[in-house]
């Protein structure tokens, strides 16, 4: 027995035991009050109702009528009068413009602001008389006995970066250091598969042999190519590409019965996310004639071609997700 | 025996997990947008010097027809990048995608003395292909707007889906005067407004006229003699005759059967309405109600099965819907509010009413079961909605209002957009669209 199954037996027979033996722990029932009622008759029921009960109406009650305005003056009509000079308002001053055109306030000169020395940091130059322009002649140097250290392949170093010459410490530049990794590795390969032995030279095949020939055709295929590879496409992507064909799907000029069809039609799909026009292709149709599936047909032709005129916004990395793409044509919310 | 299940079970997997794999993007689209497909209507080649005035009227023509269905959009000529100089000169597709024409129209005229010969192909732009196959017109020079109509309802047809209703006509009422001395008169014009012409004059007043199926006929209540009567008048000719008379009687509202030999009305007798059919030719009657309430504005439907009318049965005005020989009635207007004034679309789906509701008139179609009513406009006073002969547009008429308020047509599609006046001379009011011209 070990310490789990110890501990949980300890603990099942102190529940136990609590079980059987816990009720002197039991407290009391709480006290209660008991008050004594009486029984009335109905009598005395309805009439003590009674005096709760809201008043009837036992007349009709005159309706508040409005108050008479009193004398009031009739409002007189707005007379067209003339628009002229307004007596007992003084009239403002006449500006008086200045003779010459004078400024009033001087602003006042301010100290204009001196450079201040900055401390160098940059290392002084080696060769500061020399232009910069001026070309580098090869300097000689003695020839020297073949380094025998030289011959074997140097261990890989990572470059220095050049020595930066700056008048200013940028500290900036400290928070583009980051922890972070810059690339992740990449994953390793798949080790190859030892070569199953032909069938001819296996004289009896086992069922393990068996699993191991199935096994080894379901992840052979699945490696082999002919299906998409690659992450499939995200709610996100699949939406976009949705809301670009949908934006020129116009079923305006559809008439009601076309309108009703579903279209289900195949595109073919160039890298470059544009439809290949040609490969566009009517796989079937619901709810419609065939002259009606015919127009829709052909709105939802014409909104692929134009919408994809210039490329969908599809990832190229997911190509073979999306290079053939199976679409319905359901406009319901058109209907 | 436990590792050959195992085998099989990896390789049920593996065939569904390939399969998976190896299966196309799948997406649905459900949202889609309305707008007016962007179409370009170069002026129609001349190919004679004769008619070069007909190869822009004609395509002026052709273009308001689609972009007065509020579904197309004109490009500005001004955009345009190629040039057409010949009927058979092969289409830049390039430079009319370039400005996002999506469908182009390429026509060309001859005139040879009052001969018109018109021609023109329909090019779906993105794909690069010309969308059906050229067709030729050739009438008289007279009736070149009927042949830009033809074209236009070519064009719609092929791009819509529906059938065509730009060449039919409209008969209505004329008002001229003031509303308190108002002269009516019968009139027909094109679906658009064009070609006018009275079919009666102003001495007394005119209602109700109705196109016969084959639009040769109109039928119209007319106060000629004091009570309101029935006259039939054959719309070449003008001539008219009255095609039901009781002494004592208003006759009103009639409207003819698909058959065009059957024609349904109301008839008001001792203070009683109800609704009657009778024989074009023979004048034979038949009574189809027997109610003690109104029944007035009945309307065949397309198979000429059954008739919609209105009736106050119920104690306010509604709509229902009874066999074409009678019998037992089922009301379908359910909402509140009075309906009436109910017609049959064409197409035998829809009913399209007049509903007053908190005031205000409303056009709004229905189902034929009641169901899936939906108001399309709304002012201080409409009615008397007609079908276009396609059954997508609904003309009606619309009063304004006040001492001066005018009638005026107005149509709306059955989205209940693109709500605009058409063009009339004076006031109009109770239109009847005919059916597609032949």
């Amino acid at each position: 027995m070990n310490t789990g199954q110890r501990i949980s037996l300890i603990g099942h027979l102190g529940l136990i035991g609590l079980l059987l033996f816990g009720g002197r722990w039991n407290s009391e029932p709480l006290p209660f009050e008991v008050s004594d009622v009486s029984v009335i008759s109905e009598a005395d029921y309805e009439a003590a109702l009674a005096a709760a009960r809201a008043p009837q109406v036992v007349s009709e009650v005159a309706a508040p009528v409005p108050p008479q305005p009193e004398n009031t003056p009739p409002l007189a009509a707005p007379q067209d009068a003339a628009v002229g000079q307004v007596d007992g308002v003084e009239s403002p001053p006449p500006l008086v413009q200045p003779e010459q055109d004078l400024a009033v306030l001087r602003p006042g000169a301010s100290p204009r602001p001196q450079l201040r020395p900055l401390e160098r940091v940059a290392p002084e130059p080696v060769d500061a008389d020399r232009p910069l322009d001026a070309e580098v002649a090869p300097e000689a140097s003695p020839e020297a006995a073949p380094d025998l250290a030289a011959a074997q392949p140097a261990p890989q170093t990572e470059a220095a970066a050049p020595e930066a010459a700056t008048t200013e410490i940028n500290p900036e530049a400290a928070d583009e250091v980051t922890l972070a990794p810059a690339q992740s590795l990449r994953p390793k390969g798949r080790p190859p598969r030892p070569d199953t032995p032909p069938a001819a030279e296996a004289p009896a095949r086992s069922a393990q042999a068996d699993v191991d020939a199935a096994l080894e055709q379901a992840l052979g295929a699945a490696e082999a190519g002919d299906a998409p590879s690659g992450p499939p496409l995200t709610s996100g992507e699949r939406e976009g590409l949705k809301l670009a064909i949908s934006r020129c799907y116009n079923v305006g000029a559809l008439s009601s019965e076309a309108l009703a069809v579903n279209i289900y039609l195949r595109v073919e799909m160039t890298r470059a996310g544009k439809p290949v026009i040609n490969s566009i292709t009517l796989l079937r149709s619901e709810n419609g004639s065939e002259a009606a599936a015919r127009q829709a047909y052909e709105a939802a032709r014409r909104a692929i071609i134009i919408c994809g005129n210039a490329g969908f916004d599809l990832p190229a990395e997911k190509y073979d997700q999306w290079k053939t793409v199976e679409i319905k044509f359901n406009p319901e919310s058109m209907r | 025996m436990i590792l050959r299940i195992y085998g099989l079970v990896c390789l049920v997997l593996w065939s569904v997990a390939s399969q998976a794999q190896a299966e196309p993007l799948r997406i649905e689209i459900t949202d889609a947008v309305i707008e007016p497909l962007p179409i370009a209507v170069p002026d129609f080649i001349a190919e004679n010097a004769a008619a070069g005035p007909l190869a822009r009227d004609i395509a002026r023509v052709v273009a308001e027809d689609l972009t007065g269905t509020g579904l197309f959009r004109e490009l500005d000529r001004g955009a345009f990048i190629s040039q057409l100089s010949t009927f058979a000169a092969p289409v830049q597709f390039a430079d009319w995608k370039a400005i996002n024409a999506q469908a182009l129209i390429v026509g060309a005229i001859t005139l040879q003395g009052e001969q018109i010969t018109v021609k023109f192909r329909l090019y779906d732009v993105f794909a690069g292909q010309e969308m059906g196959k050229g067709l030729q017109l050739v009438g008289t020079r007279t009736g070149w707007r009927r042949m830009a109509h033809k074209v236009a309802d070519q064009v719609y047809t092929r791009l819509t889906g529906e059938a065509p209703y730009f060449d039919s006509r409209v008969v209505y009422v004329s008002e001229t005067g003031p509303k308190d001395d108002r002269k009516k008169r019968l009139a027909i014009m094109d679906y658009d407004g064009a070609n006018t012409q009275f079919l009666t004059d102003s001495r007394s007043i005119v209602l109700a006229p109705r196109f016969s199926p084959t639009g040769d006929r109109v039928l119209y209540t007319s106060y000629e003699t004091g009570f309101p009567k029935i006259y039939v008048l054959d719309v070449a000719s003008v001539n008219r005759r009255v095609l039901q008379s009781r002494a004592g009687t208003m006759s009103f509202a009639p409207r003819f059967a698909p058959d065009g030999q059957t024609v349904v009305f109301s008839l008001e007798s001792g203070g009683n309405t109800d609704i009657y059919v009778t024989d074009v030719n023979t004048g034979a009657e038949r009574r189809l109600t027997f109610a003690p309430s109104i029944e007035t504005a009945p309307s065949f439907s397309p198979d000429g099965r059954q008739i919609v009318f209105e009736s106050d049965r119920s104690g306010s005005q509604q709509l229902y819907v009874m066999s074409a020989t009678g019998g037992e009635a089922r009301r379908i207007s359910t909402g509140p509010g009075r309906y009436g004034t109910p017609v049959w679309s064409p197409r035998g789906d829809l009913v399209a009413f007049t509903k007053q509701s908190k005031g205000r008139f409303h056009i709004g179609i229905m189902r034929t079961d009641g169901s899936g009513e939906k108001l399309l406009t709304a002012s201080f006073l409409e009615e008397g909605p007609t079908w276009s002969p396609n059954g997508r547009v609904i003309m009606f008429t619309r009063e304004t209002q006040g001492a001066a308020g005018q009638s005026s047509l107005y149509s709306v599609d059955i989205s209940g957009r693109n709500l605009k006046r058409v063009r009339t001379e004076g006031g109009a009011s109770d239109p009847s669209w005919s059916p597609l011209q032949r």
